[in-house]
């Protein structure tokens, strides 16, 4: 059978194939496909079916959804599902389970994972077999014992070896000693070791050395990693990085299956929420979570990072930057990064959501990296934690701003909801100070770098809320001036 | 390492729980159709030199993975080894981050929590992490919207949690919003609802007394103990998800988007936690329809307002009015403030 080459691939290089794709598709859906390629989200239509498809294999194809649309002249449109109650699970996490692979991987991982032994329960490798005297001795290694390099590719090799031996000797498939040199190359394997102790799956325990990394669950109990799991599903599933969370969930479910031999109906890690369900679950942030984590990676190495940001008109700007925090609001569920921008020499916190492409620049002018300090500081991640305090005194929520200044709002509740709307006021209160005047009246006072970061919180309010006149007269006059807006959209005044 | 990587792919999963499971039980084991088909997924027709591989049939210039034999129609492990499970570097850190959080204490005892944190510890210097609670700011609505774990509600949550898991029905003391008490409830538990926002736990049940869903928040409860096991759970779980699914409202709201100033994107973030879908009508302008629970139209509310200007209702009436009332007042309140300046100056 010839390889085909134009064959639909289902697993991709880079994520940031889907990103924007599924961003659409749960954000701002829906569109039918001829939309999709009008917009620059897929190629073409061809590419649509290919996307599609990539999607239903990745998830529960239910909740990609088409629907018709009440609009005349518009084919099918296609957007994701969102409900609390139909969708007990982030399905945006499991597009993470897709990265491609080679088969030479999953050999050359094989060979390695099963090289290693428990000392203590020492299992044979090859025991079923009646006669297996044609094999010599197998190798493998002791789980807590480090091997050098050189060892370590003689024994992975030879596992191969001797497993194509016994497949020959069971099913008569004769092994290809020509293609055993070109998988099992110095390069190849060097390559493949140094990605798994980056991942952390191997350590380098000393110059060369390596060994498979420590058991965390070791002294866990059966129904103790069952608690473990239960945890880290509730926190995966609200925390605002999930992928990690997500993964380490899929290792407690194999962990359970490989050492307390818990029964499953399924090979593939299957996420579940037996227990939870989550209030304005939001799943969209799961889509950024690979360029969250290379900003978190950046900020513990102090690195400056090299990123495209796409503008509002759809433009890409590259940048440069040297990040120091993650935020996250939770007014909209967006995430932001604060940090030094080397091309305006100001500080800032855009969006990672906006981010198409992003890299950790290791060979950035050394000599200009701190060029925002007075002089020289020691601890750089104190200086982080400095500089975005400073930033960040007195925001309201993310609008960065110069000068300070008080606002003044008065509430007056009617008797029967004061209880509910007064808390409702205090958990929203950010840094602002609350005082129940009597009456049903309550005043609210904060001081904030940007008064119209307030607007829309006020609006929510409704006629309960009015912001001083007398104190802030320009937030006063904004807000009269929207109200009058909306009351023209409805037709009631001109 | 990238977080995206290909060692977290699914077909590693997938044949690591293969092979543990066989080795510990060979009567797991599939035919190479059956393997063929799980592993090909929904559509059929990926990878397929990597399957070839798998079942030992790789074309003449490609490898096989020898990692199964067969055996009677069945596909067996070839190396009776075990694939040992390690956590990453990005799961270690992540988790080393949760266990940092005093909601951790809610779902493991301090024995448990101090065993996993020195398996962390022993495996690498938890200051080599990546993830640090320093380099976050999570911008809270209140200082306030901080959930206190205390021992009892330690006590009071792993009896919920417990009853969930079992299938069992509870007794709950709990008082509502406007102080009245309702005494040794019996309630059958569907789940507990957790808010982010508000950092607080709601138990979503059903009272035998009532007979409908009910929420009361976590805080609000004083007592709660473990019942008998609910008889045919799957009846009652089935029943309840019909009755919340009821409380879903068939007309959605229909809003009009006026795409400028970034409109549209702040109101697709606002409203990502509903069902929602969107058309663009021209002119600048797009409609969402909203889907949304009965409990829900007042949040509903509460967001179009919070939109302001942008945003118009225009089905159905009842919310439409709603709306253009509370518009109106709001209106009103800056007129009179202004005439009350005029009449101060």
């Amino acid at each position: 059978m010839a390889k085909n080459t134009h064959a639909f691939q289902n697993d991709i290089k880079h994520y940031d194939k889907i990103r924007d794709i599924l961003r659409y598709l749960y954000l701002y859906g829906s569109s039918s496909k001829e939309e999709l390629v009008e917009k620059g989200l897929v190629k073409s239509i061809s590419s649509f079916y290919d996307i599609r498809q990539r999607i239903e294999n990745y998830l529960d194809g239910e909740y990609l959804q088409e629907h018709k649309s009440s609009e005349k002249n518009t084919g099918k449109k296609f957007r994701f599902l969102y409900d609390p109650f139909r969708c007990p699970v982030n399905y945006l996490a499991e597009t993470y389970q897709n990265c491609s692979f080679v088969t030479d991987d999953i050999i050359f991982y094989f060979c390695l994972m099963q090289s290693f032994v428990d000392p203590d329960f020492p299992d044979e490798p090859y025991d079923y077999l009646e006669d297996s005297g044609f094999l010599g001795c197998p190798e493998s290694i002791d789980t807590d014992t480090d091997v050098a390099i050189t060892d370590l590719i003689t024994i992975i090799k030879s596992i191969y070896v001797s497993n194509q031996s016994v497949l020959q000797h069971l099913n008569d498939i004769m092994p290809d000693s020509e293609h055993n040199k070109k998988l099992f190359t110095w390069a190849r394997i060097r390559a493949r070791i140094a990605e798994l102790t980056s991942l952390g799956i191997l350590a380098e325990s000393g110059d060369g050395r390596y060994l498979l990394s420590s058991d965390i669950f070791a002294k866990i109990e059966a129904d103790e990693l069952s608690d473990v799991q239960l945890m880290t599903q509730f926190f995966y599933n609200c925390s605002f990085l999930t992928v990690p969370g997500f993964y380490l969930s899929s290792t407690i479910g194999q962990y359970s299956q490989a050492v307390y031999a818990k029964e499953t109906d399924c090979f593939f890690n299957k996420q579940e929420n037996p227990v939870f369900f989550y209030k304005n679950h939001r799943l969209q942030s799961v889509i950024d979570d690979d360029v969250t984590w290379t900003i978190l990676t950046a900020i513990h190495s102090a690195s400056v990072i090299h990123y495209s940001y796409r503008t509002k008109n759809g433009e890409l700007l590259q940048y440069d930057m040297l990040p120091m925090k993650v935020v996250i609001d939770r007014q909209y569920g967006r995430q932001y990064f604060f940090g030094y921008n080397y091309n305006s020499r100001k500080f800032y916190m855009p969006r990672i959501s906006s981010i198409a492409a992003i890299r950790i620049d290791p060979a950035f002018d050394k000599a200009r990296r701190y060029e925002f300090l007075h002089s020289p500081e020691a601890d750089i991640h104190a200086v982080y934690g400095r500089l975005y305090q400073e930033h960040i005194e007195n925001v309201w929520n993310i609008a960065l701003g110069d000068t300070v200044s008080k606002v003044i709002i008065h509430f007056t509740f009617p008797e029967r909801e004061y209880a509910k709307l007064l808390n409702r006021v205090k958990s929203a209160r950010h840094h602002g100070t609350v005082t129940e005047r009597g009456n049903g009246r309550v005043d609210f006072v904060v001081e904030t770098k940007n008064e119209l970061e307030l607007v829309p919180w006020i609006r929510s309010y409704g006629p309960y809320a009015v912001v001083d006149v007398q104190n802030n007269p320009e937030l006063a006059a904004k807000l009269k001036s929207d109200w009058k807006e909306a009351l023209k959209l409805y037709g009631i005044v001109q | 390492m990238e977080l995206f990587n290909k060692y977290k792919n699914k077909n590693f999963t997938y044949l690591t729980n293969y092979i543990n499971a066989c080795i510990s039980d060979e009567s797991l084991a599939l035919t190479p159709d059956e393997l063929s088909v799980q592993l090909s997924g929904t559509s059929q027709s990926t990878f397929e030199e990597f399957i070839q591989a798998i079942l030992n049939r790789a074309d003449l210039d490609e490898n096989n993975a020898a990692l199964f034999y067969e055996n009677k129609g069945k596909m067996l492990p070839l190396r009776n080894i075990s694939v040992p499970i390690r956590a990453t570097i990005a799961e270690k850190a992540w988790l080393y981050y949760v266990l940092q959080n005093s909601k951790a204490d809610l779902f493991l005892h301090s024995g448990l929590k101090e065993r996993l944190l020195d398996a962390l510890s022993r495996d690498m210097d938890p200051g080599d992490y990546p993830l640090r609670p320093e380099y976050v700011d999570i911008r809270e609505l209140s200082p306030e919207n901080h959930l206190d774990i205390t021992p009892e509600l330690i006590d009071r949550f792993r009896t919920i949690v417990q009853a969930i898991r079992q299938h069992r029905k509870l007794t709950v003391t709990n008082h509502s919003y406007s102080g009245q008490v309702y005494s040794n409830q019996v309630v059958l538990p569907y789940k507990l609802e957790y808010s982010s926002q508000f950092d607080s736990f709601s138990l979503s049940c059903y009272p035998t007394e009532e007979k409908r869903p009910i929420k009361m928040n976590l805080s609000n409860i004083s007592s709660v103990s473990l019942g008998e096991k609910i008889e045919q759970y799957e009846v009652f779980l089935t029943e309840y998800e019909k009755q919340l699914s009821a409380l879903k409202v068939r007309q959605p709201v229909q809003i009009e988007i006026l795409n400028q100033n970034d409109a549209y994107d702040r109101c697709a973030y606002l409203f990502s936690s509903f069902d929602t879908y969107c058309y663009d009508k021209g002119n600048d302008k797009l409609i969402m329809n909203i889907y949304y629970y009965r409990f829900q139209a007042e949040e509903i509310i509460r967001n179009i307002l919070f939109l302001g200007h942008y945003v118009k209702v225009l089905s159905p009436k009842s919310i439409a009015d709603e709306v253009v009332r509370a518009i109106k007042a709001s209106y009103e309140n800056y007129e009179q403030d202004n005439d009350q300046a005029a009449f101060r100056s």
